[in-house]
C-alpha cells in the first residue's frame, strides 16, 4: 500500500558545497540517498515529493569539516503487508511457481499455493484444467502476501492465490 | 557566501524555493499544500504494522459475519470444503516479518509438504510455521507459510544446532543438507529447494512428458548451434568476407532467419549453424527443449532472442553462472529425469556424468580465428567460401536420429520394450547406435601399445559402442576390418591381400558422428613414407581424454585437435598422437554425404598419414 510520509534525515555536506547552490545540493543528495531504498519501518521509498525544512548546519567535531543537516521532508512510501491483497502483473513462470511484480515488489507465487486447477504446461505457463485460464508471462493476478522480506534496494514477497477471490483478473497478452 | 547558520539567509532559501519552506516548523500548514489530513495515516514507532493489521482483521471479521448472516437469510449455503473462515496473521513480532501464515481453511491442499498449514485463527507462529515443511526457499522466505529463513534460524537456536543434517521432523529448515539450488529461475535471486520437492517437481514432470508424449532435449550452444568469435579477433579481409556473406543472405531475403548475426552490444559475430531453425522447427513437437551453455547468461539470453524470438521454443535457458560447477554440466539443475532426456553437445567432457546421455555432434567451425584455437592446420568454412547443407549436415542427421529416437520410445507394440514407465532413453539410443555398424568385426592394428588391454582401449569402446564386434587378434576367416593407424603392419597386409577392408581409425569417428556406415573406400590407410607414425604433432591441440574425440567440425577437413584445447607444441606420446589421428578428419570427412566436410589436406603432421579424403 502506498503511504505519504513526513519524515527527517541527517545529511552530511561536505565544505565544497557550501555556496550558492548548497540547498539544491542537499535537496539533490537527498533524493540520491533516499528514493529507491527500502527499510522495514516505512517500505520503499518512491519518491521524494518536496523538502519541507533544511535545519541550519552543525559542524561536525570531529575534525572532518562536514556539516550535518536535518531535512524534513515528504515522501512518497510503498509498504507492503502481511496479508495485503493486491495485484500484480506475472513477470516468469518456471516449474516451481511464477515471479510477478506489483509497484517496487517483487513476488513468487509457488506452485503450492497456486489452486489446484492449475498445472504447469510445457510452455512456461500454467494453464486450468478446463483450459480456460492461463497464467504466463503479462498476466494480471490479484494475490494476497504471505511474507515480506526486505533488502536494502528492493522488497520481496511471498504470495498465494489459493484463497477465495484470488487469482488471475486479465492479461496483457492478447 | 550565505552560511546556513544565519536566519536571515533562512529567508533568502525560502524566497529561492518559491514559498516552500517555512521559516518555523510551528508555522500553520498551508492548507493548499498539504494532503487533506484523512489521507494521511501517521505510522506508529514501528511502523504501526500491528496496529494496521489488527484493523484490517477487525473490519474483514465484521465483513464476513455480514455476509453470512445476509447469506443466512437467503438460504444460501455453501459447500464447507471452499468456503474460507477466517484469516488471521499473527502479531508481528515488532520489527521483523514473523511467521504468521495465512489459512486456507479446510481445502484439502493437495500438495503434501504444505498440508501442515493448517493453522487455524489463534495458534501460536512458531507452531504454525513448524507444521509447514519449507519445502521451497525463495528470496530468504519459505515459499509456503513465509516465515524468514533467518527467523527461523534464530529460533532454532542451540537446540537445533544441527539443523543442517537432514531428519529432524518439522522445527529445523528441510532444505538444508541435499537442497537443489536452482539460479537460473530468476534473474538475482536463487530457489532453493528441498530433495523431497525436487522429486515431487521431477515425478511431475516425468509423468506430464509421457503423457503428452515428449523427450527432453539440451542443447549446447557453441559450436554445436552457432560459432561465436569476438569483433576483435576479426580482421579486415575476414570482414570483407563477412560482409560478402550478409550481402547474399540479404539478396536471399532471409529476413529473420539469416545466419550471420552481429550482436553490437556483446561485440560478437555469430553464425547459426545451418539448418538450426529447421532442426528446432522439426523437433519441438517430439521434445521439450532447453539451452545449457558455458557461455554467460546475457549471451545465452541474446542467443536465445536469435533462435527463438517468440519465446516458446526453449523451457529454460541455463548458463554458466547458474551451474554447480565452472567445468561441468549436470543435469539436476533441470529437474528432468535422466531416464527421459538427450544431451546435443560438441564436448564430452563437460558431462562427466551423463555420458549415456550424450549425442556428440562435430564441432562447427565457421570463422578462422576460432579454428585457430583448436587446430593450426586445415581451413574454416568462411575461408572456403562454403557452408554445411541445412539438409544434409549435421544437425540434419541428429534430427533424424533423435526422431528415431522418440519414435522408437513410444512405440506401441513392441514386445520388446518394457512398459513406458520404465523405459529409458539412454538403452534406446545405445540401441538405435549399435545398428551402425553390425556385422563388422574389427581387428585393430598400431592403435595402442602392447601392453594396453585392448578392452578398456577407447577406440574398441567406440567400435562396440557401433554395433561392431571387435577381435583381439586377425582372424582370416572373421575379420572383415581391420583398423590401423599406420600402415606397413603384417594384419595390415594379410587383410589387403585377403580383399578386407583396411581403414583409419577415423573412419570409426566418421560414422559415430554420421550415425551411417561410411564407405571404407574414403579412408584409406596409406603405407609408411608417407608420415610414417605421428611424431612431434605441434600445436595440434593436446591429445585428449578417452576417445573422443573433439571430432572435428564439419568444417575443415581434418578434425578438430583435443577438446579442452590446449594448444602446446610439446612431443606427444604415440598414443595420444593415435587419439589425435582419430579426430582428424573424423568429424563429417565422410564420403559420400554432402555437407560437411571437407577436403582437406594435410591432415594433422604426419600421424600416420591418415587422410580424410573430401
Amino acid at each position: 500500500m502506498f503511504y505519504y510520509l513526513r519524515l527527517t534525515k541527517s545529511l552530511d555536506i561536505h565544505p565544497k558545497h557550501f555556496g550558492p547552490k548548497l540547498s539544491e545540493v542537499i535537496r539533490e543528495k537527498l533524493i540520491a540517498e533516499t528514493e529507491g531504498t527500502c527499510t522495514g519501518k516505512y517500505g520503499y521509498v518512491v519518491a521524494v515529493t518536496r523538502v519541507d525544512n533544511i535545519s541550519k548546519g552543525r559542524i561536525r567535531q570531529d575534525q572532518s569539516g562536514y556539516a550535518t543537516f536535518e531535512v524534513e521532508y515528504g515522501c512518497i512510501v510503498c509498504r507492503p503487508y502481511k496479508g495485503e491483497v493486491l495485484d500484480a502483473v506475472v513477470t516468469s513462470v518456471n516449474k516451481m511457481g511464477f515471479f510477478a511484480q506489483a509497484g517496487p515488489l517483487q513476488l513468487f507465487v509457488t506452485q503450492h499455493l497456486i489452486p489446484e486447477e492449475f498445472e504447469a504446461s510445457d510452455d512456461n505457463a500454467f494453464v486450468s484444467m478446463d483450459q480456460t485460464t492461463r497464467i504466463q508471462a503479462g498476466t494480471h493476478v490479484r494475490v494476497r502476501i504471505v511474507g515480506i522480506k526486505y533488502d536494502p534496494t528492493e522488497v520481496f514477497c511471498i504470495a498465494t492465490m489459493k484463497q477465495d477471490y484470488l487469482g488471475v483478473i486479465g492479461s496483457d497478452v492478447i | 557566501m550565505e552560511s546556513p547558520s544565519s536566519s536571515q539567509d533562512d529567508e533568502a532559501l525560502a524566497a529561492a524555493f518559491d514559498g516552500e519552506f517555512e521559516e518555523e516548523h510551528g508555522e500553520a500548514d498551508d492548507a493548499a499544500e498539504e494532503p487533506p489530513e484523512a489521507d494521511r495515516i501517521d505510522l506508529g514507532e514501528d511502523g504501526g504494522s500491528a496496529g494496521s493489521d489488527l484493523d484490517l482483521d477487525d473490519l474483514a471479521e465484521e465483513g464476513y459475519k455480514e455476509v453470512e448472516e445476509l447469506e443466512r437469510e437467503a438460504g444460501i449455503t455453501h459447500r464447507p470444503a471452499k468456503r474460507q473462515r477466517r484469516v488471521t496473521f499473527a502479531s508481528d513480532e515488532p520489527g521483523s516479518p514473523g511467521a504468521g501464515p495465512s489459512s486456507p481453511g479446510a481445502g484439502p491442499s493437495g500438495s503434501g509438504p504444505s498440508g501442515g498449514m493448517a493453522g487455524a485463527g489463534g495458534k501460536p507462529s512458531a507452531a504454525a510455521a513448524a507444521a509447514c515443511l519449507h519445502p521451497v526457499w525463495v528470496f530468504g522466505l519459505c515459499g509456503v507459510c513465509g516465515v524468514s529463513k533467518e527467523d527461523l534460524e534464530q529460533r532454532a537456536g542451540d537446540a537445533y544446532g544441527h539443523y543442517l543434517t537432514p531428519g529432524g521432523g518439522g522445527g529445523p529448515p528441510a532444505a538444508g543438507a541435499g537442497a537443489v539450488r536452482l539460479k537460473h529461475l530468476h534473474a538475482s535471486k536463487e530457489v532453493e529447494i528441498s530433495q523431497g520437492e525436487a522429486e515431487r517437481v521431477r515425478r511431475g514432470a516425468v509423468s506430464r512428458l509421457l503423457s503428452r508424449k515428449r523427450l527432453i532435449l539440451i542443447l549446447d550452444l557453441d559450436h554445436t548451434l552457432l560459432n561465436s568469435v569476438h569483433m576483435a579477433e576479426v580482421g579486415p579481409d575476414v570482414e570483407g568476407q563477412l560482409a560478402e556473406v550478409m550481402r547474399r543472405e540479404e539478396e536471399a531475403n532471409m529476413g529473420p532467419r539469416r545466419l550471420l548475426h552481429c550482436l553490437a552490444d556483446k561485440k560478437l559475430w555469430t553464425k547459426l549453424r545451418p539448418g538450426v531453425f529447421e532442426f528446432l522447427e522439426g523437433l519441438r513437437e517430439v521434445y521439450e527443449m532447453h539451452i545449457y551453455t558455458m557461455g554467460d547468461k546475457t549471451y545465452a539470453a541474446e542467443v536465445r532472442r536469435l533462435l527463438d524470438p517468440a519465446g516458446r521454443l526453449f523451457s529454460s535457458v541455463v548458463a554458466k553462472d547458474h551451474s554447480t560447477t565452472q567445468t561441468a554440466k549436470h543435469l539436476d539443475v533441470l529437474l528432468s529425469a535422466d531416464e527421459l532426456a538427450l544431451v546435443l553437445d560438441d564436448t564430452e567432457a563437460v558431462w562427466p556424468g551423463h555420458r549415456r546421455n550424450l549425442l556428440q555432434i562435430e564441432r562447427y567451425h565457421f570463422f578462422p580465428s576460432d579454428l585457430r584455437k583448436w587446430r593450426t592446420d586445415g581451413t574454416a568454412l568462411l575461408e572456403q567460401g562454403r557452408d554445411e547443407s541445412a539438409t544434409a549436415g549435421a544437425l540434419a542427421t541428429h534430427m533424424r536420429v533423435l526422431r528415431a529416437v522418440h519414435a522408437r520410445f513410444f512405440s506401441q507394440d513392441d514386445p520388446s520394450l518394457p512398459p513406458l514407465e520404465q523405459r529409458d532413453v539412454r538403452l534406446v539410443l545405445a540401441e538405435l547406435k549399435a545398428k551402425i555398424l553390425t556385422g563388422c568385426r574389427i581387428t585393430f592394428s598400431r592403435c595402442w601399445a602392447q601392453d594396453k588391454n585392448p578392452r578398456s582401449e577407447p577406440l574398441w569402446q567406440m567400435a562396440e559402442g557401433l554395433g561392431a564386434t571387435c577381435l583381439p587378434a586377425y582372424d582370416p576367416h572373421e575379420t572383415t576390418h581391420v583398423v590401423a593407424a599406420a600402415g606397413g603392419t603384417a594384419k595390415v597386409h594379410q587383410a589387403r591381400s585377403a580383399g578386407k577392408a583396411v581403414v583409419t581409425p577415423s573412419w570409426l569417428q566418421g560414422c559415430a558422428f554420421r550415425w551411417e556406415r561410411l564407405p571404407e573406400a574414403d579412408f584409406p590407410v596409406s603405407e609408411p613414407g608417407a608420415g610414417g607414425e605421428g611424431r612431434g604433432v605441434s600445436g595440434s591441440g593436446g591429445g585428449s581424454g578417452h576417445g573422443r574425440s573433439a571430432g572435428g567440425g564439419g568444417a575443415p577437413g581434418g578434425g578438430g585437435g583435443g577438446a579442452g584445447g590446449g594448444r602446446d607444441g610439446r612431443l606427444l606420446s604415440a598414443e595420444e598422437e593415435l587419439k589425435l589421428a582419430i579426430a582428424a578428419a573424423g568429424g563429417g570427412g565422410g564420403g559420400g554425404a554432402a555437407g560437411g566436410s571437407g577436403s582437406q589436406g594435410p591432415g594433422n603432421g604426419g600421424t600416420g598419414g591418415a587422410k580424410a579424403a573430401g
